[in-house]
């Protein structure tokens, strides 16, 4: 049965002064009616339901990759209708923003012309590809699909912790949580109205489709395709869920062929025509030809038709110039720059370590801080100040001093909890938030997004690679309800 | 249709129908097994036949010594370098299944998947006890009559269906005048009436055979198994349903680069057509030789005429 913890040193999402807020007390009510034996059950029903399913990802390790499901934990984020369209806007705005840099920076390069920020961040970036300057896009929309990570801060405030503006994964997870969470747990819905997540894929369709390639003609149906790795890739079943949502062909490299600078499927009966390529491989893979010779996932000549205007290629390639971890702490002027808007939600305050005052003070503050390989994801290449060694610290120490660019340092950020249920019982974990924003011709935020959670106690990393869960997110439908 | 999921689709077809008719042929070897000495020659020669339709006897025979129960069920069931175990007749369903996700319903997904689960957290393993043996066998043989239930109810009749049931079919037929064929060869040590019977059974046709017709001539059963149009096991109904899939694929008509394979299964029929009874024994052998060498080489022209191009898989 779940007894209400001491949340007085972090924020937490259910729970204030050991009471559950308005807007969770209809959950809390019915929470109460369950026999630890029925909290158990369905547990274990909700996550064999995952595997029975296949609804695995991939951790890739020395002895190839191991199938693991996420863990579902059942205890859902609930937020607020006023709540979520302070967030909408503001993820909005962001991504707003995030797109116009892109357009610039592969253009007219404004932003670096008025100093606002260094070209060398651009320019020396190993994912700004110069091979791709001048493109003209669909919809001059570099960012079909973003995933931005939100944490709240002890004091409740939403910040960004990071923009993922590459391959997002993980929406597949929002629709199988809500769908497991209906099925093995209806009992929760009751007294709740929340947004549907029920139309949202017809929307992500309908702005999939509208990245027309400049080079077809208005009266020719568009042709898209979703571009995997194939089965072995730690999100295939995401892309699964996505061709099929979407309704279109799930291809591999070796479906595709380039003749006379435009895409073909091989299909039985012959050739046909691909006009969208959704690519869910990262861009040096896409085109053995322009970027790594050894890619066997991608298509030769694939990059010169994208150039020529025969194809569209979603999300644009080059965009890892715009998410990496020090570029991120210029979005706020990116925001100012090209919007003449103050951000709705703040950045996690960020140092970046090729600036001489600013990286001696985090070596020498390195217990305190986080710090983290601006290139790399997942939680890899990272150090929690607070919970490291000393051995660890001087490693981080070493490899800052080698090559400060490559790193940045936040505040170790006393990310929110929220109650989760393992192993019989009720315990505090950290969480954040990732956001879809889906971009068309107009931009659509799906509601609510992936509740990451940081299962193991006292752990802040909550990617699932490193053991992390998932939880349904909730928005609420009315202003006012139960808030 | 792509060209590499036609290949999966139709891999996933045969994959199913091999793992259902291995299953149910161990099973039926089990039964007859236990009444039967370990010293009788016809013991040993009856293993000797499972191991080859059910697998590959050469490569038995090169990796295991003898014919111990549990060695042979090893292989037959859980040794995963022989690609035509169950367990890697399962691995091949599932990986597949899953190339082909967007193409299938996910309860057709998630009944093989079950099955592969359950399997890897508690493998069949020796001692192969006849009863644990035999439950998870039926276990194999009710997942694949549940798939196609699912198939049959759940999909629709397009591209995706019909490569799957091309690839069911040849395999049938194929399993088919293989089984025959064995039979035939060992019809000295077996019996002939012994072998007749034993045709039947691992043919899965016994039942319908009786009802129908009580004597068990050779010829008799041999036209039965090789031509009889209503006999669903048979190689003549498989090959029919072969044609009639393609000519539905190709809207009724025989384009040029379908016309290797139309000639190719027309061969088949031909040969099928010809009767049992007007043959001695020696031409009867070679005209069953004949159309399983017509069947082994109808899955590759196939798959050259659509393209079908099998997936890397990418660790």
């Amino acid at each position: 049965m779940f007894k209400a913890y001491d949340s007085a040193t972090f924020f937490d999402e259910m729970l204030k002064d050991d009471l559950p807020k308005k807007h969770y007390i209809p959950f809390y009510e019915q929470l109460q009616k369950f026999s630890n034996e029925q909290l158990q059950n369905k547990h274990m029903e909700a996550q064999s339901s995952f595997l029975r399913q296949g609804i695995t990802f991939t951790v890739y390790g020395a002895q190839g990759g191991i199938e693991r499901t996420m863990p579902f934990d059942f205890v859902p984020i609930i937020i607020p209708g006023e709540t979520w369209s302070e967030i909408e806007l503001g993820i909005k705005q962001r991504v707003k923003a995030l797109n116009y840099f892109l357009q610039d920076v592969y253009n007219e390069r404004n932003i670096l012309n008025a100093g606002i920020i260094p070209a060398h961040l651009v320019d020396e970036n190993p994912y700004y590809y110069k091979q791709v300057i001048g493109i003209n896009l669909a919809l001059e929309n570099h960012i079909f699909m973003a995933g931005i990570d939100l944490i709240r801060d002890e004091c409740g405030k939403y910040r960004v912790l990071e923009d993922n503006l590459r391959n997002p994964s993980g929406l597949s997870y929002v629709f199988q949580n809500r769908l497991v969470m209906r099925k093995t747990y209806p009992e929760f819905f009751s007294d709740y109205a929340i947004l549907s997540l029920e139309e949202q894929m017809e929307a992500m369709e309908k702005a999939l489709l509208s990245h027309r390639p400049p080079n077809l003609a208005t009266d020719e149906e568009v042709n898209a395709v979703l571009l995997t790795a194939g089965v072995y890739n730690s999100a295939y079943y995401d892309h699964v869920f996505l061709a099929k949502e979407m309704n279109i062909p799930l291809v591999e490299g070796r479906d595709l062929i380039v003749q006379d600078n435009s895409v073909y499927l091989k299909t039985i009966h012959g050739l046909k025509r691909v006009d969208i390529i959704y690519r869910r491989i990262d861009d040096e893979f896409l085109d053995p030809e322009v970027f790594r010779e050894d890619s066997m996932l991608g298509v030769p000549g694939m990059v010169q038709a994208y150039k020529e205007g025969n194809v569209a290629i979603l999300n644009a390639v080059g965009n890892g110039v715009a998410d990496d971890k020090a570029m991120y702490a210029y979005v706020p002027d990116m925001i100012r720059f090209y919007l003449n808007e103050e951000p709705i939600i703040d950045n996690v305050e960020t140092y970046l370590l090729n600036d001489e005052q600013q990286r001696n003070w985090v070596l020498k503050n390195l217990d305190k801080l986080v710090v983290k390989n601006v290139g790399a994801s997942g939680g890899y290449d990272m150090l929690i100040g607070p919970h490291s060694t000393q051995e660890l610290r001087d490693i981080f120490h070493k490899k800052i001093l080698e090559a400060p660019h490559q790193y940045i340092a936040q505040p170790t950020i006393k990310l929110s909890r929220a109650p989760a249920y393992q192993d019989g019982r009720f315990y505090p974990c950290h969480i954040d938030l990732r956001i879809y924003a889906i971009q068309g011709e107009q931009m659509h935020i799906v509601p609510g997004g992936l509740s990451r959670v940081a299962l193991k106690e006292g752990s802040l990393v909550v990617n699932s690679s490193q053991g992390g869960g998932g939880k349904d997110t909730w928005v609420l439908k009315e202003d006012g309800q139960h808030a | 249709m792509l060209s590499r999921v036609a290949d999966s689709l139709y891999w996933l077809g045969r994959y199913s129908e091999r793992a259902y008719t291995n299953a149910y042929i161990i099973n039926v070897q089990i039964d007859q097994m236990l009444e039967l000495s370990r010293t009788e020659k016809q013991y040993e020669q009856q293993w000797h036949t499972i191991l080859s339709i059910c697998g590959y006897i050469e490569s038995y025979e090169s990796r295991y010594e003898g014919y111990p129960i549990s060695q042979m069920l090893n292989y037959l069931i859980s040794d995963l370098q022989n690609y035509n175990s169950i367990d890697s007749l399962l691995t091949g369903i599932r990986n597949n299944a899953k190339n082909t996700r967007d193409c299938i319903p996910n309860a057709l997904f998630e009944e093989w998947n079950s099955l592969y689960l359950a399997n890897n957290e508690s493998p069949l393993q020796a001692p192969y006890t006849v009863l644990a043996t035999t439950e998870y066998l039926v276990k194999v043989r009710k997942t694949s009559l549940t798939a196609t239930g699912i198939i049959d109810s759940l999909m629709s009749r397009d591209e995706s269906f019909l490569f799957m049931k091309i690839g069911k079919w040849l395999e049938r037929s194929e399993k088919t005048a293989l089984i025959i064929l064995n039979l035939m060869e060992n019809e000295e040590i077996l019996k002939q009436d012994f072998a007749v019977t034993l045709a039947l059974q691992l043919t899965n046709t016994l039942d319908e055979y009786t009802r129908r017709s009580r004597m068990r001539d050779a010829e008799k059963v041999l036209n039965f198994l090789v031509g009889d149009k209503n006999c669903s096991r048979s190689v003549g109904y498989g090959i029919g349903k072969i044609k009639n899939t393609i000519f539905e694929i190709e809207n009724h008509e025989v384009p040029l680069y379908a016309q290797q394979l139309f000639e190719a299964i027309e061969a088949i029929e031909v040969l099928i057509q010809q009767n049992a009874s007007d043959m001695t024994k020696q031409e009867r052998k070679q005209w069953v030789i004949q159309i399983h060498n017509q069947c082994i080489k109808l899955g590759p022209i196939f798959s050259e005429t659509y393209y079908l191009t099998e997936p890397i898989l990418v660790k």
